[in-house]
């Protein structure tokens, strides 16, 4: 079964104004958010942890057909990678 | 998210497998059909909210971070559609992206309604699971029914802001031409299914689909050769008739058939001019609305060709109110309206009624309301099995009841069709803005024996 995505971006919320985050993503300015720099992997695997014990309240359907001219973009546009790094942005 | 993929598409949906992440999955389903992938995800997902999207959406960043922020802070909304945007690289593109704009503005101006955009929107489960799932036999269409029984529950659709998705439009005509004959036959079988006031009062009466019992040859002959009688009995009106004689000489000689072909043809032209030819963009776009009605039109009579109109018995004695007849028992008609509270709908200026078989003497009684005054100020001749009712056999009273006495020669020739032949009433002439031209209101009809 899926978990939520609410659960993570809830999870990583509370992880990033604990300051416990350091993310960044390819060609987003960190600074605009204030974030301290680091790995990753370090919120990835605390937005895990919390995730694991957060409610799931959002599901994401996403059906593989008429994928169009770009079959990859759409798919991963929707994938909890995705939703940690539009999160941690803002 | 589940991604949900039919057992056809494995291997590509294999492929995929390493842009998920450990929180998402690929879920099989038998079939290639977008209702049934998303019932199955639906099922699947153990979630109180749900975000339901389109193969070609792409998310835009933020845009659940956005979903979440409306559901905590907008705690009774229940259904909230996305933003959307086009990518538009190919004149294809950009029609196709002016026109979705346009139409989903439409859906939120009244009196049109508000539905919930396939491509990207946010349910509560718990309304799904109230309104059932997806029709997989209404193809693309089936989102477009569920959100109609959503809205007739009183389940309003709002926006949510910020949360925007980008989407991928056809690149080809012949690939929006695939959508729209996908969405048309989906919309022909919902409304072959749900009842007939539910779909007009939510998608409107196409007038191919509550007039297809004139796709029948015989029918479409019966009404010019009663356009003709018309024509000899009253000569005075014969040059008011000739605008209905043209537009339907063209159904009563073509044939299903040649209409479908001519159509086919038609559509390859503009695909190749839309496409390739230069043109000012507004041109080009009308062009493409052009070609967007010809290809409906043209899947609704391909769906007409493979689904013929049941052979109907006609009116029996008895008052029927207007929304309680069928295809098969009055043709030329537009879609329902209300006047006063009561329903009716307006006739072309050709109508057809058709009466079971009889024997004996009956009385027709066409409730009008008076909305167009005393119906025999207008009315132009009434035509049976190919001979004109003489006048004396037709009376109206002070409520706009129209009576037709049929002795029993004529009503045992009735079950061919009772047409009626009207002035027309066209309200563009008195600049309104409706292109129609009407005949006859009609709110019940009723047949009553006669001693």
């Amino acid at each position: 079964m899926a978990k939520s995505v609410h659960g993570t971006l809830k999870a990583l919320r509370k992880a990033v104004v604990v300051a416990v985050a350091s993310f960044e993503p390819p060609g987003d300015s960190i600074g605009q958010i204030g974030y301290s720099t680091g790995s990753s992997t370090s919120l990835r695997r605390a937005a895990d942890i919390v995730m694991a014990n957060s409610p799931a309240e959002l599901t994401v359907i996403y059906p593989l057909i008429e994928l169009r001219e770009d079959t990859i973009s759409p798919l991963r546009s929707w994938t909890r990678d995705q939703t940690l790094r539009a999160s941690a942005t803002g | 998210m589940i991604a949900v993929f039919a057992e056809a598409d494995r291997a590509q949906a294999e492929a995929m497998q390493p842009l998920l992440g450990p929180n998402d999955e690929l879920l099989p389903v038998p079939e290639r059909s977008f209702a049934a992938m998303l019932n199955a995800g639906i099922a699947r997902a153990a979630t109180p909210w749900l975000v339901m999207t389109e193969g070609h959406c792409i998310a835009q960043p933020g845009c659940l971070d956005q979903v979440m922020r409306w559901i905590e802070t907008n705690p009774d909304d229940r259904i909230g559609n996305f933003e959307f945007t086009h990518f538009s690289h190919k004149t294809v593109n950009q029609l196709v992206g002016r026109w979705y704009e346009r139409t989903v503005a439409q859906w939120r101006t009244p009196p049109d309604w508000e539905r919930a955009i396939s491509g990207g929107f946010a349910i509560r489960k718990s309304l799904l699971d109230e309104v059932g799932p997806l029709q997989p036999a209404f193809a693309a269409f089936s989102p477009h029914a569920q959100s109609a029984l959503l809205h007739s529950r009183g389940i309003k659709v709002v926006n949510v802001p910020g949360a925007a998705v980008l989407h991928l439009d056809e690149g080809s005509m012949a690939e929006f031409y695939d959508s729209t004959e996908r969405y048309m036959r989906g919309e022909f079988i919902a409304r072959s299914q749900i009842d007939p006031v539910f779909m007009e009062r939510y998608f409107g009466a196409p007038e191919l689909w509550i007039n297809r019992a004139r796709l029948e040859r015989g029918t479409a002959l019966a009404m010019v050769r009663a356009l003709i009688i018309a024509a000899r009995t009253r000569p005075r009106r014969a040059a008011a008739l000739a605008g209905a004689f043209a537009s339907m000489l063209g159904s009563a000689a073509g044939g299903l058939r040649l209409r479908i072909a001519l159509n086919r043809l038609w559509l390859a032209f503009y695909a190749m001019a839309i496409e390739r030819l230069p043109m000012p963009d507004d041109t080009r776009f009308r062009q493409f609305l052009r070609s967007h009605q010809r290809a409906a039109r043209l899947a609704q009579l391909e769906w007409l060709q493979e689904n013929p109109v049941a052979p109907s018995a006609g009116l029996a004695e008895g008052r029927r109110a207007i929304d309680e007849l069928g295809p098969g028992d009055i043709v030329g008609v537009y879609g329902l309206e209300e006047f006063g509270g009561r329903r009716f709908r307006w006739t072309e200026p050709v109508a057809m009624i058709r009466m079971a078989a009889r024997q004996t003497a009956c009385e027709l009684r066409l409730e009008t309301g008076g909305i167009r005054g005393d119906p025999l100020a207008f009315l132009i001749a009434v035509a049976i099995a190919g001979r004109a009712l003489p006048r004396k056999y037709c009376t109206s009273d002070a409520k706009g009841t129209l009576t037709i006495h049929l002795p029993a020669a004529f009503a045992a020739a009735a079950k061919d069709g009772v047409v009626l032949v009207c002035d027309a009433l066209v309200p563009a002439r008195g600049g309104i803005p409706d292109p129609r031209a009407l005949g006859l209101p009609v709110i019940s009809i009723a047949i009553n024996p006669l001693p």
